[in-house]
Parts: C-alpha cells; structure tokens; sequence
C-alpha cells in the first residue's frame, strides 16, 4: 500500500490501518529523525502519527489536529496500543490549534483537497513550522476546475 | 496547491505523482480521469534564518 513499510502496518493497530483514507504516503519523504516535532493534519485514526511517532521517538513529538474529536480519541487510543504517544487537538486546517514556529514537520494525507479555504491552510502550515521546517504532504489535485454538480456531491469527497 | 506553496512563502516545493492510486469506485475514477485528477506528493520548505 503506497510503499508503506509492511512491518509497520503489521504492528499497526488495525483499527487504524482498517480506517486509513490516504492517498499516498508522506513518509516517503518526509526524512524524520529523531528529536522532531511533527504535526500530522486530518490525523484521522492515526495510522501516519504512529508511524511518525516511532520515527521521532521519546525525545520527539508527534501532535494530531482533527475535526472530529472522535477520531483524535480513537488516533491517540490506537497510539497507545503500540506504545507510542500522540497529542491530537480538535481543530480546523484554517485555523491550526499549534502556536506559532513550534514544528519541525508537517505531514497530511488526503485532507486538504477537502478545504474551501486552501490558501488559508497553506499560511497556516507556514505559520506552525519553525524556520528551516518542511512539509511532506499527500492529495488529490485536479488539473481542470471541477463542474459544480461534482464539488456538490459527498459521495464523491471519499470515494 | 503548488502554486499557492510558493505565494505563501514556501521554497523548494516539488511535486512527484503517486503512482497506482485509483479511487474505490469505478464511476469516481472515471470522472477523475476526465479532469486530470490524480494524487501527488508535495514537500516544500520554510525558509531558516540564513
């Protein structure tokens, strides 16, 4: 599955591998290393903050932000399944729940194609990451302005 | 997304498609193929002090 490390997604809970909605994987090249704090947007159940936070170890920090306060319970239970830890804040991608210039990394997966306000979650990105920080994200783009009838349908938003 | 990383302050941003991503159904993946809809990864860069 989009050259995730097999050993990792079998010591992934699986509940969170079961509930996973990526596109790709930002670990490719994300180049995390120990120490790090690394922000994961629409952290979901938690599958790419785990990862994470076996990447970073104890003296890292791997923080979830999610809309939904449901998944950050089910990400951060699944975290502690595998003996990691993970804050997650319920918050929105336009207006990240992170103070300013305390990230090393962000990674997101599949999330911020799901934003009216894209140009607002790029300044908000810029605005958590330290400088000399990076992002390794993860989405859907189109090459052509989507019709009305196709923005409007939910079923097309995760399907 | 690309072009509002770089408005936004962003350097070295790159992009590189996501090979073998489909969507679930049939019908989306049609439809995302008639419009150029295709997964890709993006990394970038926040400038350090230099």
């Amino acid at each position: 599955m989009f050259g995730y490390d097999v050993d990792l997604l079998d010591r992934a809970p699986a509940g969170a591998v079961a509930s996973f909605a990526g596109v790709g994987n930002p670990h490719l090249r994300s180049n995390l290393s120990a120490g790090e704090t690394v922000l994961d947007l629409g952290s979901g159940a938690g599958l790419d903050a785990i990862i994470a936070s076996g990447l970073v170890g104890s003296t890292g920090k791997v923080i979830g932000v999610d809309l939904n306060p449901s998944m950050c319970l089910k990400a951060q239970a699944h975290a502690a399944a595998t003996g990691t830890t993970m804050e997650c804040h319920e918050g929105r991608m336009e207006d990240i729940p992170v103070p300013d210039e305390t990230v090393d990394v962000v990674i997101s997966n599949g999330v911020i194609n799901l934003s009216f306000r894209k140009l607002k979650v790029v300044e908000e990105m810029f605005r958590v990451l330290r400088p000399g920080g990076r992002i390794s994200i993860t989405d859907i783009v189109s090459a052509k302005q989507l019709s009305q009838s196709i923005v409007n349908d939910p079923k097309l938003w995760a399907s | 997304m690309f072009r509002l990383l770089e408005e936004s302050g962003f350097t070295r941003v790159r992009s590189a498609v996501v090979p073998n991503f489909r969507f679930r159904h049939e019908s989306t993946q049609d439809s995302a193929e008639a419009y150029g809809v295709k997964a890709v990864m993006m990394t970038a860069l926040k400038r350090g002090d230099e």
